[in-house]
């Protein structure tokens, strides 16, 4: 049964990656009527997991241009003064590369084979954009208040680490203590540096508490200098100084001294929320987000159509008035779209590319008694780069089978050195053999505009370590484009249960 | 505070218009609703349960319309204990369309959930097309745990289907604390100190309420 798209709809939305899901339930929730399309089978656009059996999926990304008789039968949808414009097919995702790799011990049978028989595939749940929580981050401020909560679980990220290189030992993995309790349980910090730390963290503590402008005067003329510079005068040796920076500091790339002391504030405020640690991963995934927004916009009575065709829009007097989709037009007044369906004609004002590579391996970069969710900064090793990181996630997260993690190696690409490398150094030094990997780029484009004025361009993917700048973007998008309305309001707490039945009520068990 | 023993996870899967909202509504309030609107701003519904001497939570997932067009998530089935598959026993397209959904379900849900089917509207019994001993039979082939007929419309085994999957789960759930209280006897010495999934929902209702201890 194919059935028929609705003729009309307030707002069309194109793509279900997480901006254009978290925009989805934005409209819904305001009480806009919703259709939401992916011409993709599944959820997710360009910010999806895959199992391993599926993860081909993404390199299976055809669609054909429109040829003159498609366009001249398309045509025959429009009316008088109105222009079809073809859709686009971006390359976001690009130069996919995707291998299992054979190892000596594995001569007997294939890691691939020992995984299909064991039925493990599907346990895996691979993403395109590995991201982070900040426990008390835009994102769980957003999840709560819309209640999206309920349709997901999270596991705390309970480990950081801190590389460092010498010549003689090569890359080291140093522990991040956290809290109070760990920095002085910690074996990787001396008496005087456990001081120093300490004497940083009150100082944040007092900080935080004044506005933009005493924080700064505080900052005196370091304010915009380097944040190492700062913490040199404060008496931090230069240890201690890449540690506070690439750890502590990790939520800002390259800080200056206000822009660190905000990222370290911010990283203090989230310790002890939901644990010792700040951040908090997806189970399953980060895909799962997407689909969790998009169930709130079903909820509130958006719907939902997957793997068709989608195919052109419908343009009139500078507006878009209907999209076409499997050779049906549904007009619409508002249209949301991913970047990769912005027509080809439209220039993008930026692009950013990023390095992405996951290893899937069978043993952890630094075992330990208990699995662990890994999260390490590699900037210190790659110092002319803005962003250089590790995600290790396994079988704790529901991304892995019992005793595999796979490995998100994310860089931008500067400098002479690749996230890959580093991170290939790093499985060496630790006797970790990746079985299978991916690689591919990752392209943020940006668009000043989508050619009409009822177009909002969801924000792209991007190299951030946590989500407050989607989330932010995609608020102040909505509000833009729908200034009477609110951006996912805080939801009245459910009438979820009935009256309980009366005590004397039993079931008979059989 | 724990007021209740189990809270279990039941998923309603099937295509549109076969009656899986009415047959939550007419468990978990005692309504029909009028007229024939699709699902919306159904999310799911919580009602506790007599299993013995146990208190039993089921929370009743509908699949907020996203089946029309056959594009629910991958979400929707994590972690559910019991997953109902419902058909319309007087339309004989969607009994054609299980092997579909047996396949979603195959695919995305736990291996060891719980499977129920059930042919709804039997009140509509002279236009039937999907006779009982069809559905039973396709049930034994597909290794259902259980088969039952309902109506929605006139209550017609609505209770019994929801007290089945509630019983079953909870039957399964002792067997399975008794392994693991096993388990745990044998691990003692091991600091099984494990966190579990978090809830962000959990942590703000805490929040709330510290909030609001405070104030008074």
């Amino acid at each position: 049964m194919d059935e028929k798209l609705p003729e009309s709809v307030d707002v069309v939305v194109l793509g279900t990656g997480l901006p254009e899901a978290i925009l989805a339930s934005a409209c819904a929730r305001a009480g806009l009527s919703v259709l939401h399309l992916d011409r993709n089978e599944y959820y997710g656009g360009d910010w999806s997991s895959f199992t391993m059996s599926m993860v081909h999926e993404v390199t299976e990304n055809q669609v054909k241009k429109l040829d003159s008789s498609e366009i001249s039968k398309l045509s025959e949808l429009l009316t008088e003064n109105e222009q079809l414009i073809e859709l686009g097919n971006r390359e976001i995702v690009e130069n996919i590369e995707m291998t299992w790799i054979p190892r000596g011990k594995d001569e007997e049978k294939p890691m691939k084979t020992q995984l299909e028989e064991a039925s493990q595939m599907r346990r895996f749940s691979i993403d395109l954009v590995p991201k982070i929580l900040l426990s008390k981050g835009a994102m769980v401020q957003t999840l709560c208040d819309s209640q999206v909560s309920h349709y997901a679980e999270f596991k705390l990220v309970n480990r950081q680490l801190c590389p460092t290189e010498t010549p003689e030992a090569g890359i080291t993995l140093n522990p991040v203590p956290c809290s109070k309790g760990e920095i002085f349980q910690s074996n990787a910090l001396s008496i005087l540096e456990k001081r120093a730390l300490m004497k940083f963290i009150t100082f944040c503590t007092q900080w935080s508490t004044k506005d933009t402008e005493e924080g700064r005067k505080l900052l005196a003329e370091h304010a915009d200098r380097p944040f190492s510079e700062f913490l040199e005068q404060m008496g931090v040796g230069k240890t201690l100084q890449s540690f506070i920076i690439n750890t502590i500091g990790i939520l800002q790339q390259r800080p200056t001294a206000m822009t660190g002391m905000l990222a370290s504030c911010q990283f203090m405020d989230s310790v002890g929320h939901f644990g010792p640690s700040p951040f908090l991963f997806p189970l399953y995934g980060c895909g799962e987000l997407s689909q969790c927004f998009c169930r709130l916009a079903a909820v509130f009575g958006s719907l939902y159509c997957l793997g068709r065709p989608v195919q052109a829009i419908v343009k009139k007097d500078g507006k878009i008035t209907a999209v076409i989709a499997n050779g049906d037009r549904v007009n619409c007044r508002y249209i949301v779209m991913s970047p990769r369906f912005v027509p080809e004609t439209v220039p993008a004002s930026s692009t950013l590319k990023i390095e992405r590579i996951v290893y899937a391996t069978d043993k952890s970069i630094k075992e330990a008694e208990k699995e662990q969710l890994t999260l390490l900064n590699l900037a210190s090793l790659r110092p002319d780069a803005a962003v250089s990181r590790l995600v290790e996630v396994g079988f704790e997260a529901c991304t892995a089978p019992k005793g595999h993690f796979l490995v998100h190696a994310t860089g931008t690409q500067e400098g002479e050195t690749s996230v890959k490398t580093i991170a290939e150094k790093i499985f060496e030094k630790n006797e970790v053999e990746p079985y299978w990997k991916m690689s591919f780029t990752a392209n943020s484009m940006k668009f000043d505009t989508a050619g009409a004025e009822n177009v909002v361009v969801a924000p792209p993917v991007d190299a951030n370590l946590h989500y407050a700048s989607v989330v932010e973007e995609c608020r102040q998008l909505f509000c833009t484009t729908w200034p009477e309305l609110d951006f996912l309001p805080r939801a009245m707490k459910k009438e979820e249960e009935e009256e309980e039945e009366p005590e004397t009520e039993e079931i008979a068990e059989n | 505070m724990e007021d209740y023993k189990y809270l279990f996870k039941v998923v309603l899967v099937g295509n549109a218009g076969v009656g899986k909202t009415c047959l939550v509504r007419k468990f978990t309030q005692g309504i029909f609703p009028p007229g024939q609107s699709a699902t919306i701003g159904v999310d799911f519904m919580i009602k506790t349960v007599k299993v013995g001497n146990d208190k039993i939570k089921l929370q009743i997932w509908d699949t907020a319309g996203q089946e029309r067009f056959r594009s629910i998530t991958q979400s929707y089935y994590r972690s559910a204990h019991a997953i109902v598959l419902v058909y319309d026993v007087s339309c004989q397209p969607s009994f054609d369309c299980l092997p579909e959904w047996l396949g979603e379900i195959e695919s995305y849900a736990n291996r060891r959930v719980l499977k129920i089917l059930v042919g709804n509207k039997v009140d509509k019994g002279d236009e039937r097309e999907v006779p009982e001993r069809i559905g039973r039979d396709f049930s034994d082939v597909n290794q259902f745990d259980y088969f039952l007929e309902t109506s929605a419309l006139d209550a017609t085994n609505v209770d019994q289907l929801f007290e089945q999957v509630a019983t079953r789960l909870t039957n399964d759930m002792k067997l399975t604390d008794e392994r693991v209280h096993q388990f745990r006897a044998d691990a003692t010495n091991s600091s099984s100190s494990t966190g579990g999934p978090i809830k962000l929902i959990d942590r703000a209702q805490t929040q709330l309420n510290s909030c609001c201890t405070r104030q008074s």
